[in-house]
């Protein structure tokens, strides 16, 4: 942010008398609108690129994080992505399609009395993966989950031996326990 | 472009929905009639402040949902405490001189936390 120096030195001298409460709220930036939109991580064309403007390719497994999706979908038109990150003075959360062109779909940043506990829909390009990146001071964490899709929970690929039986059918057999 | 908001407080949480009416169209998507892309049109950004005390800024890409929707929550919002959502949206518009650019639009909406 161009200003955020001068923003936080003026807000210093102004709130010198005020309670302690009250300065650390007047602490948090004050974005303009519009301003910053990071378009360099949401024009990403992979999930790689995406990690590395978030400085989270060395992202530790996120264990204090709870990344809510559904299992299998039957639509791919919305939907619900939840993320609740219980690590302390968590700042901001992006949340990720990697398997759509774009993957980086949206991205919040939390202040005041704001908890980290958001929910939200996206679309799926398919089959995907849904990653979530959280940061936390100077610690991030990412959590990922696949959403598979109901038609092709059922399909699974033939056993070899069938290959060579041409001119016969079989039926698939659904491998259990994998989902 | 129209933005539902309601702030509730459940127990000890505030929670605070957001329901935009607004296309999310990434601009990388094609007809499938005429094999055009079809032009960006999405909400871009967000800022949502409790008596004016910034809680959430959210930027965001087309590849959300249509009719992007949200739940927040907020610690300790009293009813009364007044909510307010200042959003952008982003299209991508054809000038006079016929080159490509990108419109926003602002506005903003308020709702007041419920007990």
């Amino acid at each position: 942010m161009k200003n955020i120096s001068h923003t936080r030195r003026s807000l210093l001298r102004a709130s010198a008398a005020l309670p302690l409460a009250w300065l650390a709220a007047a602490l948090e930036p004050v974005r303009a609108l519009a301003a910053d939109w990071p378009i360099g991580l949401f024009k990403s064309p992979s999930t790689q690129e995406a990690l590395k403007r978030l400085q989270a390719t060395k992202a530790e497994p996120g264990k204090q994080i709870l990344l809510e999706v559904p299992e299998v979908s039957d639509r791919t038109d919305s939907v619900p992505v939840r993320v609740m990150s219980l690590v302390p003075s968590t700042e901001q959360i992006t949340i990720l399609v990697d398997q759509a062109l774009r993957p980086v779909v949206a991205q919040f940043n939390f202040s005041g009395d704001a908890v980290a506990d958001v929910t939200t829909y996206v679309k799926l390009p398919g089959v995907s993966h849904v990653r979530a990146v959280v940061k936390a001071g100077s610690s991030i964490y990412v959590v990922a989950h696949e959403i598979k899709l109901a038609q092709e929970g059922c399909a699974a690929p033939l056993p070899q031996a069938d290959k060579a039986q041409s001119g016969k059918t079989r039926p698939h057999h659904a491998k259990a326990g994998k989902a | 472009m129209n933005l539902s908001l309601s702030a509730k407080l459940v127990k000890e949480v505030t929670e605070i929905r957001l329901a935009f009416t607004h296309p999310s169209e990434d601009g990388q998507r094609q007809d499938p009639k005429t094999g055009r892309f079809i032009p960006y049109n999405f909400v871009k950004q967000f800022q949502i402040k409790a008596d004016d005390r910034p809680l959430f800024a959210s930027d965001l890409g087309g590849g959300l949902a249509n009719n992007p929707q949200f739940l927040f929550k907020a610690k300790g919002l009293k009813p009364g405490t007044r909510i307010s959502v200042d959003w952008v949206t982003s299209t991508e518009v054809v000038n006079d001189k016929g080159r490509k650019e990108e419109k926003e639009e602002k506005g903003r909406a308020e709702a007041v936390v419920q007990g």
